[in-house]
C-alpha cells in the first residue's frame, strides 16, 4: 500500500471493486446508518465517503478522484475499527434530524450534563448501544452529539475537545 | 496611550479625525458571533440564547452578527452546536465581498482558523467544492475543526504555501473565484490585541508585501477568465494594501472591480510615500476603526482577464 497519512480512498459501492484499499463499502457504511438510525441511503446520496488510516470515514460533499491526498475532507464520519461503529458528534449534529430509532431526547437540564461529559441515569428502556441524543429548547430540537446507551445509563461521547465547562 | 500612536502617526494624511482614530484604537472590541446558517436558522439562535440568558445585541448591518455579552462565547451550547462561531464584524465583510453562488468552486488562499472559510461554505449553502489552504501546520487544527464543528462538507483542506499552490490532488484546472486574506502586520487587530504591533518595523510591511503579492499572484493564476479574486488584509499600511494591489494590476492579468460595502468606508489611496499608484485604486475599500466602530480592514475586488 503506497498510502501515506493524508491519503483518502473513496469508499467502493460494494464489495464487487476489489482494487479499492478501503476496510468497508459505501453499501455496508449506509446499512450500519440505516439499520441503527432509520436513516434511509438516499439522504446521502450527495456524498462520498473516504477512508483515512483503518477505519475513519469521512463524509464529503462532492466528487475526487478515488485516491486523494489531502488533509482534510469534509467531516469525520463514522469510526468502524471498532466491534460497534461510531458515529461522530459532528455527523450525529449534521445528520441527526433524519434519525428515526435509537434517538433520545432530553430537556435542558440533562442537556446541560451531557454536554459537560457527565453519565446520565435514564427512565428510559432501549436498545444498548450508541444512540443520537437530542434537546428540544423553545420547541427547536437541537441534535447535540452521541451517547453511548447501557443498562439505564447514557454516556457522553462529546470529545474531550468540545466539553463545555458551565458554572 | 500605547506606543501604536507613533506608527500610527504615518497615517495622519489618510484620516480626516486622526485623534478620533487613535481614541477608538484605544478601546476594546466587543465580542461578536456569527449564525451559521448552515446548522440553524436566525430566528431558532435568538430563541436559544434566550432560553440560555445569553445577553445579544444585534448588529446593525448584518442580521447574521451579533455582539455577544460573555468573555468565552466557545463555551456555550450554541458554539457547542456549532450555530455561532467567533467572526469580528469587519472579518465578515470579504467573503460577502467574494460572494460566491452554490455549485462554485472557490480556493480560500489562507484558510485558517477558517472563519471566512465557513462563511463562504454557508453562502454556497454547502454546495459545490471549497478548497481551504493554509502553510501553517499549527494552524491547521483550528481550520479542521471549526470546519467540522460547523457543518461544512464542501471543503477540502490542503497544508500548502499558497504561492506555489498545487491543483494536483484535484481533478479540474481552474477556481470560480479565490479569496485571498493575506497574512499581514495586524495593524487592524489593535483593539482586540493590544500588543500586535510589538514587532512592527517597515522592513516586516516590505517583507510581508512580497509574500502577499506572490499569493495574489498565485489566486489570479488558478482563477478563470473572468473569475473574481479578493484581496483582503487587516492592515491600515499602504505597504501591503495598495501596493501590492498597484503590482499586480501592473501585471497586467486582471482589473480592480468597484464593489458595495453594508458599512462606512473610504476609497483605497493612489498616492503613498510620493509614488503614484495606479488610478483604479481608489475602487479598494479601506474600512477605518473609527468609521463604524470596528476593527480595520481593507478590501480589493479583482476581476481575472
Amino acid at each position: 500500500m503506497n498510502s501515506t497519512n493524508t491519503t483518502f480512498n473513496l469508499l467502493p459501492f460494494d464489495k464487487s471493486h476489489e482494487q479499492n484499499q478501503s476496510t468497508i463499502t459505501r453499501m455496508e457504511l449506509l446499512e450500519f446508518w440505516h439499520n441503527r438510525f432509520g436513516i434511509l441511503p438516499e439522504i446521502f446520496k450527495e456524498y462520498t465517503f473516504w477512508e483515512k488510516g483503518s477505519g475513519k470515514i469521512w463524509a464529503f460533499k462532492g466528487n475526487l478522484p478515488q485516491k486523494t491526498e489531502i488533509e482534510a475532507l469534509g467531516i469525520r464520519f463514522t469510526t468502524t475499527n471498532q466491534k460497534n461503529w461510531k458515529p461522530t458528534t459532528n455527523a450525529a449534529q449534521k445528520f441527526g434530524h433524519h434519525a428515526t430509532k435509537n434517538v433520545l431526547s432530553l430537556p435542558l437540564d440533562q442537556i446541560l450534563k451531557f454536554v459537560q461529559r457527565d453519565s446520565l441515569y435514564l427512565d428510559w428502556i432501549g436498545e444498548p448501544g450508541y444512540v443520537i441524543v437530542r434537546g428540544n429548547l423553545s420547541n427547536h430540537t437541537m441534535q447535540i452529539g452521541v451517547g453511548l446507551y447501557s443498562n439505564g445509563i447514557l454516556h457522553s461521547q462529546i470529545p474531550k475537545s468540545r466539553q463545555l465547562h458551565l458554572p | 496611550m500605547s506606543d501604536f500612536t507613533s506608527i500610527f502617526s504615518r497615517y495622519e494624511p489618510l484620516l480626516e479625525d486622526h485623534s478620533q482614530f487613535l481614541d477608538v484604537c484605544n478601546t476594546p472590541l466587543p465580542y461578536v458571533v456569527r449564525i451559521n446558517t448552515i446548522k440553524t436558522t436566525i430566528e431558532k439562535s435568538i430563541d436559544i440564547f434566550s432560553d440560555l440568558s445569553i445577553d445579544v445585541i444585534p448588529c446593525k448591518w448584518n442580521p447574521l452578527l451579533f455582539q455577544i455579552n460573555t468573555t468565552s462565547p466557545g463555551n456555550t451550547l450554541p458554539y457547542l452546536l456549532g450555530w455561532i462561531h467567533g467572526q469580528e464584524e469587519v472579518s465578515s465583510l470579504p467573503p460577502l465581498v467574494l460572494d460566491p453562488s452554490p455549485g462554485d468552486r472557490v480556493w480560500d488562499a489562507c484558510a485558517s482558523p477558517g472563519s471566512k472559510t465557513s462563511q463562504l461554505a454557508a453562502l454556497m449553502n454547502d454546495m459545490g467544492l471549497l478548497v481551504a489552504n493554509d502553510s501553517n501546520l499549527r494552524r491547521m487544527p483550528a481550520l479542521r475543526s471549526n470546519l467540522e464543528r460547523l457543518g461544512v462538507t464542501i471543503a477540502a483542506v490542503t497544508h500548502s504555501d499558497a504561492r506555489h499552490f498545487s491543483l494536483k490532488p484535484f481533478d479540474f484546472t481552474v477556481f470560480d473565484s479565490a479569496l485571498v486574506d493575506a497574512p499581514c502586520s495586524g495593524e487592524g487587530t489593535i483593539r482586540k490585541n493590544p500588543s500586535a504591533l510589538r514587532k512592527w518595523s517597515l522592513e516586516k510591511l516590505f517583507s510581508l508585501q512580497k509574500l502577499q503579492l506572490s499569493i495574489l499572484r498565485r489566486a489570479v493564476n488558478v482563477v478563470k477568465s473572468g473569475g473574481t479574486v479578493v484581496y483582503s488584509t487587516c492592515t491600515f499600511s499602504p505597504e501591503e494594501n495598495e501596493l501590492v494591489v498597484d503590482k499586480i494590476l501592473s501585471e497586467g492579468n486582471c482589473t480592480l472591480i468597484p464593489f458595495d460595502l453594508p458599512i462606512l468606508s473610504s476609497p483605497g489611496v493612489t498616492e503613498w510615500d510620493g509614488i503614484q499608484l495606479d488610478s483604479s485604486l481608489h475602487l479598494c475599500k479601506r474600512i477605518w476603526p473609527n468609521q463604524n466602530n470596528t476593527g480595520g480592514f481593507f478590501i480589493a475586488k479583482l476581476e481575472v482577464k
